[in-house]
């Protein structure tokens, strides 16, 4: 047992990196608790190898693809990273076959902080008041005025590209310049422009460096972030957040240990701290703390809620309202059209750029116009095809070599990301009478869609087919979409936030209802998804939490 | 269809009575109980055969010393990209077919145009014929994929004959000039 800390963060990615800078920077001795192994920045091991270093020449093998990676392979793993993924095989959980639930995920020191896809969007007030407008979930707390200061908080130091539009729907931020559009891209978006009034085609928002910042260097354009940047170009918890608090002196990180139950006092009505697993040889400890930060992902950190019982507890800790592990949301992600592009044949670029273009949503912001509810936003990319067009292109000898030297036709793609309506019946649990690899409950994950997001998904493809065909190409992919839930790696919600303790998890802090020094502050308090990436609104929200906590533990409260 | 090697080790196959019923007319070379032996000499030199047509020496080296062949059959083997060893007797029997029954004794001259003519005819518009496993064309498809692939991200191809540029450090439109070399980074099919 351990009185050494101020503060317990259980989870090293986005949001334990967040909570850990900005505890340890505000002068609480922190302790970062992470399942997975170190891994050290800079020691990246595929970062740098070529195909023809590689076993598979960068390939999935399909071994894994049936086993060990069936599910992982949906994050679009390849050989470089599917090694950030976990063993299918023995990370288990249940999904009732309804609801099929990818639940994709990477047990590391950084999380998914590492492989994420890095698009930074806030979420704007027509999001924040979709709850309150629709009745669907709960309705958030906290308005979108009120978590601006926090959103430039984190901008600033996360280092930003993008520009700014003055768009209803997408606010803007505080940016590092934006990555410059390739011809195709300008092109698609000046045709957008002059072709639509109600939508525009902008730079996408990357969490990639384009100026160096502290002791990251700005970003090289491998387009490989999920291997890990050396560079520290984009941002990561290896590269940013960590390095801070290491630098205040008062972070202890924990690897290779679970957090297998919160320890909660009845008297205090607050938790004493957290029970620790070392996973390598099963040794267990108590660790306290005045406040802990759940952060590991939100369907571990509603796991860890749901099976922290106790006899004043017995339906998990902060579970009062019998909310907790309900309105689980994802996004429906997946549906995508993809055209040709003639008329720029003679240009191509140098680099590869990680990122592209975002087309904000334009349904459904002055009322309700269409036959389902919210809206869907697209991200999309133009690219000149490379050498995989020669596996289905007839030809042989000096002049199929000649051609595939050459840059392939502009193709343009808009994939479709839908917003998930909050329901209560999609939720999280814990099955305690079958055991996980770490010999605790199991958690059972049931989330479905609805017609309302198929109606989205159908409405986005024409919506894309209608704007690439004034391309003037041929569409030569149209992906209707449909995936199961858990496909965007975007889960989040299960504890949701409210000012009644009857009707929500989490006060408008983060804070647990029914226990104030437990912070819940990754994806797992958010009342609705929104269309967009969703790791932005996490750190903001971690951030503004984390500045309560450290003032109130100032102040002795805890 | 000509006397060859082929025919022969198929005829003696069948007069020792084994796996008689299996056989395919042609491509006995490869198969074995049906299944295409892919660590066989037989099964790499045709696909070394197929990758120096499709691949030539052309200031890098050809597609069969580039390890196009050492990928395309592990590719085969393990399945990668739905690529099914099956495809190789398909085409090994069609190649032999057209070339009095034993194509890797054909002149250097004479595969070429004989692989050239299988190309071309297996892209026509709505080949495969029948879109069934048992078409050529569908072999020769796959075994195309694969020895591109193999190519491509092989160093001899991913490198040398296109261009490999492992830190680009920028992003910025280009004009195609003459003798430009595309890069290879990130470009595969899969």
């Amino acid at each position: 047992m351990s009185d050494d800390f101020d503060a317990i963060v259980c989870g090293s990615g986005i949001s334990g990196g967040w909570a850990a800078k900005e505890l340890t920077e505000r002068g609480l001795r922190v302790l970062m608790i992470e399942r997975g192994p170190m891994i050290e920045h800079g020691q990246y091991q595929t970062e740098m190898k070529a195909p023809w270093e590689l076993p598979f020449r960068g390939n999935l093998d399909p071994e894994l693809a049936a086993t060990s990676k069936r599910i992982q392979k949906f994050a679009r793993i390849d050989e470089w990273t599917q090694d950030m993924f976990v063993d299918d095989e023995v990370d288990i959980y249940e999904t009732p076959q309804e609801s099929d639930f990818r639940w994709l995920r990477g047990y590391h020191l950084g999380g998914k902080s590492l492989m994420w896809g890095r698009q930074c969007y806030r979420l704007s007030d027509i999001n924040f008041r979709s709850n309150a407008q629709d009745g669907y979930g709960i309705p958030w707390p906290v308005n979108y005025d009120e978590i601006v200061p926090w959103y430039e908080h984190v901008e600033r130091f996360i280092g930003i590209n993008g520009t700014t539009e003055n768009l209803p729907s997408l606010p803007d931020g505080v940016f590092q310049p934006p990555m410059p559009l390739n011809k195709g891209e300008a092109h698609f978006s000046e045709i957008v422009r002059q072709n639509f009034t109600d939508r525009r085609a902008v730079p996408g928002r990357s969490a990639n460096l384009t100026q160096a910042k502290a002791n990251r260097a700005q970003c090289q354009f491998r387009n490989e972030c999920a291997r890990g940047c050396s560079f520290g170009a984009y941002f990561s918890t290896q590269s940013s957040t960590l390095p801070a608090a290491q630098a205040t002196g008062r972070l202890t990180v924990l690897a290779d240990s679970i957090v297998e139950t919160l320890d909660y006092d009845p008297a205090t009505r607050r938790v004493t701290g957290v029970r620790v697993k070392k996973i390598s040889d099963g040794s267990r400890s108590v660790q306290r703390a005045k406040i802990v930060f759940v952060c590991t992902g939100s369907v571990n950190s509603v796991s860890l809620l749901l099976r922290s019982v106790s006899e004043q507890t017995p339906e998990g800790l902060g579970n009062s309202s019998g909310l907790l592990g309900r309105y689980v949301i994802d996004q429906a992600f997946g549906a995508l059209v993809v055209s040709s592009m003639p008329g720029l044949e003679e240009w191509t670029y140098k680099g590869r750029k990680p990122n592209g273009l975002v087309i904000p949503r334009f349904v459904n912001l002055g009322g309700q116009e269409t036959d389902f509810l919210r809206g869907y936003s697209y991200q999309a990319g133009a690219m000149r095809s490379g050498w995989g067009r020669g596996v289905d292109m007839p030809g042989t000898g000096t002049q199929f070599m000649e051609e595939l030297r050459n840059p392939g036709p502009w193709m343009m793609m808009l994939e479709v990301s839908a917003e998930a309506l909050p329901r209560a019946d999609n939720r999280i649990s814990v099955n305690f009478a079958r055991k996980d690899m770490y010999d605790l409950p199991l958690t059972r994950i049931d989330v479905r869609f609805t017609e309302n997001e198929s109606k989205a998904e159908a409405h986005a493809i024409a919506e894309a087919t209608k704007m690439l065909t004034l391309l003037g190409g041929e569409v030569t992919t149209i992906n209707p979409g449909g995936n199961p839930p858990g496909t965007s790696i975007h889960e989040m919600g299960g504890a949701p936030m409210g000012d009644d303790p009857a009707n929500s998890v989490l006060n408008r802090h983060n804070q647990l209802h029914d226990a104030a020094n437990v912070f819940v502050t990754d994806g797992a308090f958010m009342n609705s998804a929104g269309d967009r990436n969703p790791s932005l609104t996490y750190m903001a929200f971690t951030a503004r939490a984390a500045a309560r906590a450290a003032e109130m533990v100032k102040t002795g409260a805890f | 269809m000509g006397r060859s090697q082929i025919y022969d080790r198929r005829q003696a196959l069948v007069r020792i009575g084994a796996f008689a019923a299996l056989l395919p007319l042609h491509g006995t070379l490869l198969t074995a109980c049906g299944r295409t032996t892919l660590g066989s000499e037989e099964v790499r030199s045709l696909l070394q055969a197929c990758a120096d047509v499709i691949f030539p020496e052309m200031g890098a080296a050809g597609g069969s010393t580039a390890e196009a062949v050492s990928y395309a059959i592990l590719a085969f083997d393990k399945g990668i990209a739905g690529l099914d060893p099956a495809a190789i007797t398909l085409v090994e029997s069609e190649l032999a077919s057209r070339t009095g029954g034993d194509f890797l004794r054909a002149s250097a001259q004479e595969r070429a145009t004989v692989v050239a003519a299988v190309d071309s005819e297996a892209f026509l518009p709505g080949s495969p014929r029948s879109g069934e496993r048992e078409d050529w064309e569908w072999g020769w498809r796959q075994v195309k994929r694969a020895i591109v692939t193999g190519y491509y991200t092989s160093e001899v191809g991913g490198s040398q004959d296109l261009a490999w540029d492992p830190v680009p450090g920028g992003y910025e439109d280009i004009r195609i000039e003459p003798g430009y070399r595309d890069t290879s980074n990130g470009k595969g099919p899969l």
